[in-house]
């Protein structure tokens, strides 16, 4: 039987139906209709659905919609709109970070946490912070270099 | 699908009087990381979820001078790093660092990884080899079962239906003599690993062996212990012995019998079986001797 969700996304309230069993990622997809966050293995693996609830990590696939109950959650349509970008995306888009562009709101919201927690990070600490988001077209050192440069100017 | 119903409870007992109410149905969702995916592929219907996110009374970490005591919804997250105010949890946190990725250690808990009983899991073996125990409450009441007897089989455990796992409790032991290590092999990063070792050893003052304990990871259902290599070490002056060492660790290789997978073959597996336990014992004989 269907339950009421209400949940925040990038500031405004939303009121929806879920199944106990429809995941956060269906809940944002297909229960409000923001489709930057993508579904790509639906296995936990892949990292694609990652959006930020409550300020942490998580990926959408793996979160039952119903936990987010009365709770903010952060998505790439809320990290930037296309004439007013987060600095992250500038950077992505200055230093070639995106080539077919699936894994990329991923990418940006596991950076935006990365920068909240260690605004000055080491390259060491960006490889290890994307274990969880796989690019497949191999951006990752483009990437590397965009989060670097934007960790620069915020100390600047 | 079959009709599925969503609880929120906010205390143990209210739990347990609902796990018994609805019995095998009944599935509990914690950090719900392995459970989302075992939904979604249809895997388990549940006629009732019982989602356990309000019940702040499992989230606490204790130490008292039985060992350190883990609420069952702690997060991953939460435990690298825990060694800095529990030194006897060094393995376990070093362990987690490895396991999945941060996003899904977040919210992934530690009661929920132990529950999966997966057969490749870091977390299950490291607190096989420092001697663990879970707590299960159910509306008869609580019971205390080993770790070792409490995964029984590949994503089976010994918690009955309407059983609940409340808390893993760390046994205290003497830093200054005794230490465990852990080592894992694994092909990608974040996945499961191809075998992991947990290697627990405690000495006396001539540097003998008096407890050791090594437990090998995804060689068959359920973790298991290398008996004879753990016999091979009691007694034996292990301090700076290479050669037992490595002896044990051959008995711990020529202990286990895993089938082959597309990650690896089963002669592969066995030599890794060596390799880890002989890393791992090492290890933990250096941090034994400080």
């Amino acid at each position: 039987m269907k339950y009421p969700l209400s949940l925040t996304v990038n500031d405004e309230n939303y009121d929806i139906l879920v199944e106990p069993y429809h995941t956060l990622m269906e809940a944002i997809r297909d229960g409000i209709g923001l489709t930057g966050t993508k579904c790509a293995c639906e296995d936990g693996r892949c990292g694609t659905c990652t959006v930020l609830v409550e300020g942490q990590l998580v990926k959408s696939c793996l979160m039952l919609g119903l936990q987010a109950k009365e709770k903010s959650v952060l998505t790439i349509e809320g990290l930037g709109a296309p004439d007013a970008l987060h600095p992250l995306q500038t950077a992505f888009l200055e230093h070639g970070a995106v080539q077919c562009g699936y894994c990329t709101p991923g990418m940006l919201l596991t950076a935006k946490q990365l920068l909240d927690e260690n605004p000055n990070p080491a390259e060491e600490d960006i490889r290890s912070a994307f274990v969880g988001n796989l690019c497949r077209c191999g951006v990752y050192t483009h990437a590397t270099q965009a989060i670097l440069s934007v960790a620069v100017e915020k100390e600047e | 699908m079959v009709d599925c119903h969503y609880l929120e409870p906010t205390t143990v007992s209210e739990v347990c009087t609902l796990l018994a109410e609805h019995g095998d149905g009944a599935k509990v969702v914690a950090g719900g990381q392995s459970l989302a995916l075992l939904l979604r592929n249809g895997l388990i219907q549940p006629s009732h979820l019982i989602s356990i996110q309000h019940v702040t009374e499992l989230e606490d970490i204790t130490a008292s001078e039985e060992g350190v005591k883990i609420g069952a919804k702690v997060t991953l997250n939460r435990l690298i790093g825990i060694d800095d105010a529990h030194p006897t949890l060094r393995a376990l946190s070093d362990a987690i660092k490895a396991v999945a990725d941060p996003q899904i250690r977040n919210f992934a808990t530690l009661g929920g990884a132990i529950c999966e009983a997966h057969p490749a899991s870091d977390i299950t073996v490291v607190l096989i080899s420092l001697n663990a125990t879970v707590k299960l409450a159910s509306a008869d009441g609580e019971r205390v079962v080993p770790m070792r007897d409490f995964v029984t089989g590949a994503f089976a455990t010994a918690a009955q239906p309407g059983e609940l796992l409340t808390e893993v409790i760390v046994p205290s032991f003497d830093l200054t003599v005794a230490a465990a290590a852990h080592r894992r092999f694994v092909l990608r990063a974040g996945d499961y690993p191809v075998v992991g070792v947990g290697a627990f050893v405690s000495l006396n003052g001539a540097g003998q062996c008096q407890e050791a304990r090594i437990v090998v990871g995804n060689c068959s259902g359920a973790p298991v212990h290398a008996q004879e290599a753990e016999a091979r070490l009691k007694r034996n002056n292990i301090v700076g012995n290479n050669g037992v060492l490595a002896a044990a660790s051959e008995l711990a290789a020529a202990h286990v019998a895993p089938s082959s997978d597309p990650m690896a073959s089963n002669e592969y597996k066995i030599d890794l079986v060596s390799v880890l336990t002989k890393e791992a014992l090492t290890e933990a004989v250096a941090l034994a001797i400080g």
